[in-house]
């Protein structure tokens, strides 16, 4: 067992996917972070005469269509990126940290109705529920958008919670402290965060790199972050007509997403393989 | 056999239906008149809509609505497209269909084959460098957004080098009197890049299933049992290890449908494939509420069929769940 | 008689979880001759069925067999082979019969797909024949309904008749020599008799050598040429059966017969031998049974007991000196 949160992050590091993972998310935290006030204007005044330029030392990644500087455009696209999906993923593991209790602790119908109500809504797949939900607006707010994705995304964090408690509950040291009188649910309760925490932690960290993804795609499909607010998604949509000739327009944008959701994963499965080396 | 297959059935039954009442409550729940979600912005006459008041229950209490709703789902009535007025939903998911199943089924093929030997080589060489970057190369392959990929692959291997169609299924300068054979190939050369896309996009999972499963596999008596019975290695590997991974792996279906769905979407989108995918992303350019609903409704089906297929798959293949 | 199978200063080491190795098997010698049963006895943790799976090439990863150590078959050093050599050993030389059937047989291949596998394995033949063969061995481990069982998938059978078929699969390569590992131990006492009687049966029909491992000794007794005790990853008394029953040398081994209940004797209570099993990392620089051991000397401690030759293939390792019970 994990004896503290320090002892898994320090286990991750050792793993040289995980420290890859970890170094790169800091990476690109701190350039989110600090690099603002150090680049370029991302919203200088577009201009469509000069259009997209190839890299060079004054655009290290190019201009785009608009001859914005593309280094700044996806360093601010990363920063609200990561904000959404980071956002979006506490919203999913609150919500379904609640139902998994709820259902673990009340059990009987209310935890059959939730439980196949779950199994139901995993059954389809979350980009048609993102989409059908977000398709109404004109323009979508962000708001409206982190809270669709959040709350499309807690069913399997709620089954990991309620197998938690029910697993807990069978646990002859919670039925022993039941006969000394001690109510079930508090000695549960205190157990559950210190079990629960690490395989939550690694959902949530996997489930970053899966928001990232969704929400570059619901860009690319106009869905997602609006225009002019830059997104890495809906610059790969206007990437799309000058792939050939400006291919550094959608290179760049797109291999930001891989990277960051890949370090993402890593940093997730490094965690997942201190948690049980045996699946490593 | 066949009562636990009933109950089976009946259960895919309650999921599924319990989904379309999910679908329901989201219709609810969205923001915005039901009405013009159902009109989008065609000039209506008044006659039509209260057509579509009394058709879809919109001024009755929300019991007649559910009720109407389920019935329509039932009889297979999912309402008329918008932007293809008055064409019936069904109808266009129907002609759309067969390009997916073509497209996903190539790529569930691909993948679980391919996967299965990657993810059985990583496993009988766990710990070697093959087996890291493997699983370093296949993770890197999940982050990249298949719409990108797809897009990259489009820009190079068919504008720049020529080497394969840019788009759609079939080349639309085919003379009519094409024989069989070259229609096939016609096809298949359009299928390479969108299965490349959406599968390499996508591998990582089955590979990481089969690898999990391999090694939980050696760890088992029966191998050191068999190896010890003098059998090849190959044998070994293959009749006995292996095979006891199989009828697990059918589990997984379940889990790979909605990511290669949602996947399609964006893939097909971007090379032009003319499927369920495309059609969804259409349907979000013109605002066509009823055919995004329907195609998320024929796909959570399709999801839900497809675990049952797999439970019963399980049951046929795997002799010690043969149940009564 | 002649010699088949002589081991010589076994030792099998594993690296500890925290760093270190541990030695469960050390120095192990044993011989086994054509055509005779040795039984190897000893409490679970003492090393003997790691033993013979080395036989086999088969301890599991990461343990190793030292280098030093030799297993000659039939005058062959077989530690030192790997491939397609090894592979002409396992089931053609020597057979193993493992304590669990249902573990032990592939779950989702029947039972005579697998016996006909082991029996191509080591010699070609036609589908029809192989068939024909499984069959016949299936009938002669003593199933009642060979065809049936042949068809039948292992978790269909009763733990008896699997414990039959796994004997069956041992014997397809016609090996010289089987290892009967706890063989019968997860069987009802009645099956396990009837089983015993199976193996005894094919044995002598065959001319093989039994190895058989065990922690019972009452299937030694009328069963076994020879014993060998082993402790803690040693041996400490070999014997021939009837010597070792009527005048054990080892205070371990006559600690054990007194563990065991007996029919005829007046006592109420049973004397187990106090304490239990030490982990490699607990063990004395001199005798490992010390601590266990009511007739302990003070030498015992830190000096390692020598292996006492008490007669032609009998000895014991101990510093007490040898009694003469005859």
């Amino acid at each position: 067992m994990i004896g503290s949160f320090g002892e898994l992050l320090r286990r991750a590091w050792r793993n040289p996917s995980g420290r890859f993972g970890m170094l790169a998310l800091a990476v690109l935290a701190l350039a989110a972070l600090l690099a603002p006030p150090l680049l370029k204007d991302p919203a200088a005044m577009p201009d469509v005469v000069a259009g997209a330029t190839a890299p060079s030392l004054a655009h290290p990644f190019g201009t785009d269509q608009l001859n914005r500087d593309i280094l700044a455009r996806v360093v601010n696209g990363g920063r609200i990126s990561l904000a959404v999906a980071g956002l979006a993923v506490l919203l999913s593991l609150g919500v379904g940290s609640l139902v998994g209790l709820v259902a673990g602790y009340v059990g009987g119908w209310l935890d059959a109705v939730l439980m196949r109500t779950v199994d139901a809504a995993l059954a389809i797949p979350r980009l048609f529920v993102i989409l059908l939900l977000l398709v109404v607006w004109e323009r979508i707010p962000l708001g409206a958008l982190i809270l669709v994705l959040g709350t499309t995304g807690w069913f399997a964090t709620s089954r990991l919670v309620r197998g938690e408690v029910l697993r807990l509950r069978h646990e002859p040291f919670v039925l022993a402290a039941e006969g000394l009188g001690m109510r079930a649910r508090r000695t549960i309760t205190r157990h559950l965060l210190p079990n629960a925490a690490g395989p939550l932690l690694v959902a949530a960290t996997l489930g970053v790199g899966d928001v990232i993804l969704l929400e570059a795609g619901l860009s690319f499909l106009g869905l997602g972050i609006q225009p002019p607010t830059p997104s890495w998604g809906g610059m790969v949509l206007d990437a799309r007509p000058l792939i050939v000739s400006a291919p550094w327009t959608a290179i760049f944008p797109g291999a930001a997403i891989v990277v960051t959701v890949l370090s993402v994963n890593l940093l997730g499965d490094a965690l997942q393989a201190a948690l049980d080396p045996r699946s490593a | 056999m066949s009562r636990w297959l009933l109950r089976r059935t009946l259960q895919a039954i309650v999921t599924f239906t319990v989904a379309v009442l999910l679908f329901f409550v989201l219709l609810r729940v969205t923001p915005g008149d039901p009405l013009t979600r159902l009109t989008g912005d065609r000039a209506v006459s008044e006659q039509e809509l209260a057509v579509l008041r009394r058709r879809f229950g919109l001024d009755q209490p929300l019991a007649t609505q559910l009720s109407a709703f389920l019935s329509g789902v039932a009889r297979g009535d999912l309402g008329v497209s918008i932007e293809h007025y008055p064409e019936p939903v069904t109808r266009l998911l129907a002609a759309r269909l067969p390009a997916t199943l073509l497209l996903g089924g190539s790529v569930l093929l691909l993948n679980f084959g391919l996967g299965t030997w990657l993810g059985v080589g990583q496993a009988v060489h766990r710990g070697s460098r093959r087996d890291r970057w493997l699983t370093r190369l296949a993770l890197a392959a999940y982050a990249t957004p298949s719409f990108w990929l797809g897009l990259v692959l489009v820009a190079f291997v068919s504008i720049r080098w020529h080497l394969l169609p840019a788009a759609q299924m079939t080349d639309p300068l085919l003379p009519a009197d094409a024989g069989t054979l070259t229609r096939s190939l016609d096809v298949l050369r359009h299928l390479i890049l969108p299965v490349v896309t959406l599968s390499v996009t996508s591998i990582a999972l089955p590979m990481r299933h089969q690898r999990a499963a391999m090694l939980a596999s050696f760890r088992l008596d029966f191998v050191t049992a068999a190896r010890a019975r003098g059998l090849p290695e190959r044998r070994v590997r293959w009749r006995h290890a292996w095979r006891t991974t199989v009828v697990p792996m059918l589990t997984l279906l379940g889990l790979w449908l909605p990511i290669l769905v949602s996947g399609s979407v964006f893939v097909e989108s971007v090379f032009n494939w003319p499927g369920l995918g495309s059609l969804a992303a259409e349907a979000i350019a013109a605002r066509d509420y009823p055919v995004l609903l329907g195609t998320a409704m024929l796909v959570s089906g399709a999801v839900v069929l497809a675990g049952l297929l797999a439970d019963v798959g399980y049951a046929i293949l795997d002799p010690r769940v043969r149940p009564a | 008689m002649t010699l088949l199978l002589e081991i010589r200063d076994l030792t099998i080491r594993f690296p500890a979880a925290r760093g270190g190795t541990s030695v469960p098997v050390s120095h192990v010698n044993l011989s086994i001759m054509r055509g005779e049963t040795l039984a190897l006895v000893g409490e679970s943790g003492s090393g003997k069925s790691l033993t013979g799976l080395a036989l086999l090439g088969l301890v599991p990863p990461p343990g190793l067999v030292d280098p030093a150590s030799s297993i000659r078959l039939d005058d062959q050093e077989i530690t030192t082979l790997r491939g397609e050599a090894l592979r002409a050993i396992r089931g053609r030389r020597i057979g193993i019969v493992f304590q669990d059937a249902l573990t032990s047989l592939t779950p989702v291949l029947t039972v005579g797909s697998q016996l006909r596998e082991a029996i191509t394995a080591h010699r070609r033949m036609s589908a029809a024949a192989a068939r024909a063969a499984a069959i016949a061995l299936l009938g002669e481990a003593g199933l009642p309904d060979p065809a049936g069982s042949f068809a039948a998938y292992p978790h269909e059978l009763s733990g008896g008749q699997r414990q039959r078929a796994l004997i069956a699969i041992a014997l397809a390569g016609e090996p010289d020599l089987l290892i009967a590992d706890e063989a019968t131990t997860a069987l009802d006492v009645t099956i396990q008799a009837q089983v015993l009687e199976t193996l005894d049966r094919l044995r002598t029909s065959r001319g093989m050598a039994v190895l058989l491992i065990t922690h019972d000794l009452g299937i030694v007794a009328g069963r076994a040429d020879r014993v060998a005790v082993m402790y803690a990853g040693q041996i400490v008394e070999e014997a021939a059966t009837p010597r070792l029953f009527a005048a054990p040398a080892h205070p371990y081994t006559r600690a054990l017969f007194r563990a065991i209940p007996r029919l005829e004797s007046a006592a109420d209570e049973l004397t187990p031998i106090p304490g239990s099993v030490p982990l490699p990392d607990e063990w004395n620089p001199g005798c490992r049974f010390q601590p266990r051991c009511s007739e302990a000397l003070p030498r015992c401690v830190t000096l390692e007991p020598p292996v006492v030759p008490l007669a032609p293939g009998e000895n014991s390792r101990c510093w007490l000196p040898a009694r003469d019970a005859r």
